[in-house]
């Protein structure tokens, strides 16, 4: 059993919207072994992007803590909880949520200038991973010239190029077609198996889980048990027997 | 590192940043020549301060009232006079509907041991000048806006004094406060108007070992008991009867510049307010990537302090040229009296930058302060 990376204790979330409270999470607990890849779903306003949020220290819970690693991110400052989040984390978003005016490769080497590297390496870590999400023939265009798959594989391309341990996806196929969203999916798999990322994927989409070894359901803020999957390995293996 | 996302956002919205630089560059371009103008005014100052010349003029009006020629005399008399110039003032025009000429009726000798620039006249034609019995020396902007040369014969039609006054043109007053004016002999004047034996005003220079505030008081010691009174002045009361009262005129400047470089932080903020506000979901995204606060400060800021800068560079080289060309072109005083000073030129970058900053603050700030959870929200 792989150590556990993520750790949520007892999470409560409550949002004052206009004098009404609203209580996104209640008393969430949570543990996400390293290397693991587990899905989040649930209807909307059930606190999956809120989790998310809070998990990349985007957001701080009202009660309860988040460690990862061991160190607790809501007690980090505005400014740690950035500089930890371009070491550790790689954020995918519903949309791409790309700089219009940079270039593909731009957008991806944007998130390298955080790191102490040199020219030479940037490019290369950026062209490596733009080559992963096979778009290394896009990397001249803007993110007006790209299909919405493009443009989010390039999203992919950035939280990823910074190599960290975790990546957290918000609906990342949410707006795209299905075949745009079977390729980003094909991606998160491959990040998983190949490269042993721990994968937090927030998702409505029943088959954009399949790709989780882990389901869990979040509803009016609480936790349901987890729904254990195997492996797209194991599956073949199985299919193979 | 910054350098890229700043370049990029400043090309975004081309028009929005030419529009804003262009404002930026109008402001620092008038706020470079209104300090200039202060700097020039000063010199001008200056000069009359160290001056150790000194004006004796009828005690109740400088312009109008005269003073007997047999002043002149008495006054050279005074211990501690070193050289007097007695002089008429006369108004007079070429043509009707063309401009007047002001000009002054003066000892030819005299006259150039009072006015510094006159010593820029080449010899041979101050020469002429003394020589000739009509000669007068002609302003250069008069020479250019009625397209004269020396040589030229002309007849002056008096204004003030119905007289008409041929003259010969024998040379050009290169700058300075009578380079708009002209000068001719005073005894050629004195022949020709029937109001002899009066003149407006007397330049003094004073001796070495005597103070101009000592010499003006014997001065008018002398002619305290005659029926007509004189005042004795320094030429910076002169200026200051001329030009008002310089120091509000400087607040007035001071002010007038200040609205500008307001008005100039308030175009330049609004420009980079609209800018980010258009961004905060890009700025949202940078900072979930890992971007720290203190990195969007410097993109947010950087783009404003570039932005004004250039105009700033834009607008106090372009004052810098424009006030060097006007400066050949006015005659107040010598031309380096309107360069703009290097000071200015540092001054009014120093303020860009100041403004730059200014006016990035408020959104820079409002970008690292925003809920990070509802500004992506917001987008999906």
């Amino acid at each position: 059993m792989a150590n556990t990376l993520i750790e949520i204790r007892n999470l409560t979330k409550v949002y004052d919207r206009g004098g009404t409270k609203v209580t996104p999470l209640k008393e969430v607990s949570l543990s996400i072994p390293e290397g693991e890849f587990v899905a989040l779903m649930g209807p909307s306003g059930s606190g999956k992007s809120t989790l998310l949020n809070i998990i990349s220290g985007i957001d701080t819970p009202t009660t309860g803590d988040v460690l990862v690693g061991g160190l607790s991110i809501p007690s980090l400052k505005r400014s740690e909880a950035a500089a930890w989040r371009s070491r550790n984390v790689g954020y995918v978003f519903q949309s791409a949520n790309l700089i219009p005016v940079l270039t593909a490769y731009e957008n991806v080497e944007i998130a390298l200038f955080l790191h102490n590297l040199s020219r030479a390496k940037r490019k290369d870590r950026a062209l490596t991973v733009l080559k992963l999400v096979g778009l290394t023939d896009r990397q001249d265009h803007l993110p007006g010239q790209l299909s919405g798959g493009e443009e989010q594989r390039v999203a992919i391309a950035r939280a990823m190029v910074a190599d960290p341990k975790i990546l957290l996806a918000d609906e990342p196929t949410g707006e795209l077609d299905a075949n745009a969203a079977k390729e980003v999916l094909k991606i998160f798999g491959l990040l998983s198996e190949k490269f042993g990322k721990t994968i937090l994927l927030v998702t409505h989409d029943p088959v954009a889980a399949e790709r989780a070894h882990l389901i869990y359901h979040l509803e009016k803020g609480s936790l349901l048990p987890a729904v254990e999957q195997q492996t797209p390995a194991a599956q073949l293996s199985q299919a193979s027997d | 590192m910054e350098y890229l996302l700043i370049r990029k956002n400043l090309l975004r919205n081309r028009k929005r940043t030419a529009l804003t630089v262009v404002g930026v560059a109008i402001s620092i371009f008038l706020f470079c020549g209104l300090l200039t103008i202060i700097t020039v005014m000063n010199n001008l100052l200056k000069d009359a301060e160290n001056s150790s010349v000194l004006g004796v003029r009828n005690f109740y009006s400088w312009v109008e009232g005269t003073i007997p020629v047999t002043y002149v005399e008495r006054v050279k008399q005074v211990p501690g006079v070193q050289t007097v110039c007695p002089l008429n003032f006369l108004t007079s025009y070429i043509d009707v509907g063309k401009p007047n000429l002001f000009g002054l009726a003066a000892d030819p000798v005299t006259v150039r041991e009072i006015f510094p620039e006159f010593k820029e006249i080449p010899e041979t034609a101050y020469q002429d000048f003394m020589r000739e019995r009509t000669g007068a020396l002609m302003g250069k902007e008069k020479m250019e806006t009625f397209g004269w040369k020396v040589g030229d014969l002309v007849t002056l039609r008096g204004a003030s004094v119905p007289i008409d006054i041929p003259i010969k043109i024998t040379g050009v007053i290169p700058y300075g406060g009578l380079a708009d004016n002209f000068v001719i002999h005073r005894d050629y004047f004195e022949e020709l108007n029937p109001d002899k034996g009066n003149i407006n005003f007397i330049l003094l220079r004073v001796g070495s070992g005597h103070t101009p505030a000592e010499m003006i008081q014997t001065i008018d010691q002398t002619f305290q008991r005659d029926a007509i009174k004189i005042k004795t002045e320094t030429v910076k009361t002169v200026l200051l009867a001329l030009i008002g009262q310089i120091d509000n005129l400087q607040i007035l400047i001071i002010v007038i510049a200040a609205i500008i470089l307001v008005s100039s932080l308030l175009l330049a903020a609004n420009s980079i307010a609209m800018s980010v506000r258009g961004r905060r979901r890009e700025l949202a995204v940078l900072q979930t990537i890992g971007y720290t606060p203190r990195r969007i400060l410097i993109l947010v800021l950087g783009e404003s302090l570039v932005t004004v800068l250039i105009g700033g560079i834009i607008g106090s080289v372009t004052a810098y040229v424009v006030l060097y060309y006007v400066g050949l072109n006015l005659p107040l005083g010598p031309q380096s009296y309107f360069n703009m000073p290097w000071q200015t030129l540092i001054e009014a970058l120093l303020i860009c930058a100041v403004v730059g900053v200014l006016s990035g603050l408020v959104p820079a700030l409002g970008s690292v302060r925003m809920v990070l959870a509802d500004a992506l929200r917001r987008v999906g």
